[in-house]
């Protein structure tokens, strides 16, 4: 299959269950709410070495968020209820509770919750105060610009993580523009982030390693510089290759975002240099869920 | 819909527990008029008082001169009651969940032991407004209360948990012995507001008579959570309350009990 002259693999992403939630951070205007929110979602490309993913899902008018101020939707995924509870505790408490005039609340319904502010009051030194609205439960923690607003339970799903497209490029230059124009349409999306540096990742890994402490290593078969020194999933002509790793509240979402992917990285053709497109995957054989790459352009 | 008409007003106070959705429910116009209602030591049936009417669901309307028609909605637990005019004392006591929706005035302690639901009072409120039955350490638990007048003394005395709502002023002792929980009172807030209270918040946006001496005046704020509850007034249809509320002047206290409660007042 061909888009747009670009080559599409017949294969398939393979992705994993993952617990998940979105918090929804705000402030007096969007500046510092993003500001909370990047801190809060940096170093969170990888539940491998970070402990959780995490990243700004968009960016919510006034009108949407329960304050009525300025505010950030971003999605936390961790491999279990208790990691990302970990996660939620530690990242909201040293980037949000921390950030002025910020507050957080849960995104998402639900029976199954990780602590919130009942995690992060007790830095109100017994000076926190509980209060109901319509409902739900928040904690007012005393702090130096006033008071921090944190809903007390966050509610978590199930998520899916790990779907993946791999960009394959005959020029660095021309992958990364490839993925830019990819990232750029996959935020559209809702529900899903990329966790990466700009979405984007460039250190592909394949599972397990020649050392014994090492559970990851470099993906070698999409390494170009090895062509020819071992065993290669690359033609003469690929000199650069790209990944972008999705994280989605549902399987829908990662679909969705992975088409928008392949269709805005083909959109200018082959002839900038992107040759190929394809997806990781461990022969289905670990993965609850596969995202054929054909199957998502139909 | 069961429509009760009072008769005539009754010579001594009438307890009308006994006419709550869940028990209606299902019964016909002649079975309710049937059901024992006891006026003093006088047995009785709810036909000696009331015309019924039934047909349909169990929500229930009352009308006629209901002044000294006591304990309506006592202990309901979902469905709906309104009243067309006065309702007389312990309105909604210990009422679970539902609604009651009164056109006129309440009598003392209406939504008394309230444990949820809504209740909405077109007029005033007398004293005792969500207060403690005696003996009792707490008063309302839970649910929202709307007075769109203003309510008597010790309105939310004790209160536990829920949103208090008087649109106009409130009485002297608002909130007196308050445990946690919310008192907004759209006018002015009556003298020793708060006393003895432990947590909680009593939002005051039309000022406030001879706080007490344990209170103390911590500036003024504009604190995120009254974002919140101002939505949720204009949710509860109370948007021109929802729009008053700003930056308000917190005083905590009560320091004479090492209350961490507040009293949030308009500057």
């Amino acid at each position: 299959m061909k888009l747009g002259g670009v080559g599409i693999d017949d294969t398939f992403a393979e992705a994993f269950g993952m617990t998940a939630t979105r918090l929804v951070i705000t402030a007096d205007d969007a500046r510092w709410a993003r500001r909370a929110a990047e801190s809060m979602t940096g170093f969170a490309t990888s539940v491998i070495g970070c402990g959780v993913e995490a990243g700004i899902e968009r960016e919510l008018v006034a009108g949407e968020t329960p304050d009525g101020r300025p505010g950030i939707a971003v999605l936390l995924f961790a491999v279990s209820r208790d990691a990302l509870a970990t996660a939620v505790r530690d990242r909201v408490g040293q980037c949000v509770l921390t950030c002025p005039g910020t507050a957080c609340f849960a995104g998402i319904a639900g029976e199954k919750r990780v602590p919130l502010g009942r995690a992060l009051r007790f830095f109100g030194d017994g000076r926190q105060a509980a209060k109901r609205i319509a409902g739900r439960r928040y904690w007012r923690i005393p702090v130096m610009d006033g008071e921090f607003l944190c809903e007390d339970e966050a509610p978590v799903q199930d998520g899916v993580g790990g779907g993946n497209l791999l960009l394959l490029g005959r020029s660095r230059p021309a992958v990364l523009a490839a993925a830019e124009r990819a990232i750029a349409a996959m935020r559209r999306v809702p529900e899903a982030i990329m966790p990466f540096p700009g979405g984007v990742v460039r250190s592909g890994s394949k599972i397990g390693s020649r050392y014994k402490f090492l559970i990851a290593s470099t993906n070698d078969l999409y390494c170009p510089t090895l062509k020819g020194v071992a065993e290669s999933a690359l033609d003469a002509e690929i000199a650069a290759v790209l990944e972008i790793v999705i994280d989605g509240l549902t399987e829908e979402a990662v679909g969705r975002a992975m088409e928008a992917g392949i269709r805005a990285a083909c959109a200018e053709g082959a002839a900038p240099g992107l040759a190929r497109v394809s997806a990781g995957n461990y022969g289905g054989k670990l993965g609850a869920f596969k995202f054929y790459l054909h199957q998502l352009l139909q | 819909m069961i429509r009760l008409t009072l008769k005539d007003e009754p010579p001594l106070r009438l307890a009308a527990d006994a006419l709550v959705p869940e028990r209606l429910a299902g019964k016909s116009a002649a079975e309710i008029e049937r059901l024992p209602l006891a006026v003093g030591r006088t047995q009785g049936a709810v036909g000696d008082w009331f015309r019924v009417a039934a047909e349909g669901d169990a929500d229930i309307e009352i009308d006629g001169p209901c002044g000294r028609l006591d304990r309506i909605g006592a202990g309901m637990g979902a469905g709906s009651i309104r009243v067309h005019g006065d309702a007389g004392a312990y309105l909604g006591l210990g009422m679970r969940g539902g609604s009651i929706a009164v056109a006129g005035s309440a009598g003392f302690g209406a939504a008394c032991d309230l444990r949820g639901g809504t209740l909405r009072i077109a007029g005033d409120a007398g004293d005792g407004l969500g207060g403690a039955l005696p003996g009792a350490s707490a008063g309302m638990r839970e649910g929202v209360v709307i007075v769109a007048g203003k309510a008597g003394d010790a309105a939310g005395a004790a209160l536990r948990r829920g949103l208090l709502i008087i649109a106009g002023d409130a009485g002297a002792g608002c909130g007196a012995e308050m445990i946690a929980g919310t008192i907004l009172v759209g006018g002015a807030l009556g003298a020793y507001a708060g006393a003895a209270m432990r947590r909680g918040s009593i939002i005051a946006l039309g000022g406030a008579k001879r706080l007490g001496a344990g209170f103390v005046d911590c500036g003024l704020h504009d604190l995120v959570f009254l974002r919140l509850l101002a939505r949720q007034l204009a949710a509860l249809g109370l948007a021109e309350l929802a729009q008053r509320i700003g930056p308000l002047r917190r005083f905590a206290g009560d320091a004479a009990v090492a209350g961490k409660g507040e009293l949030l007042v308009v500057p």
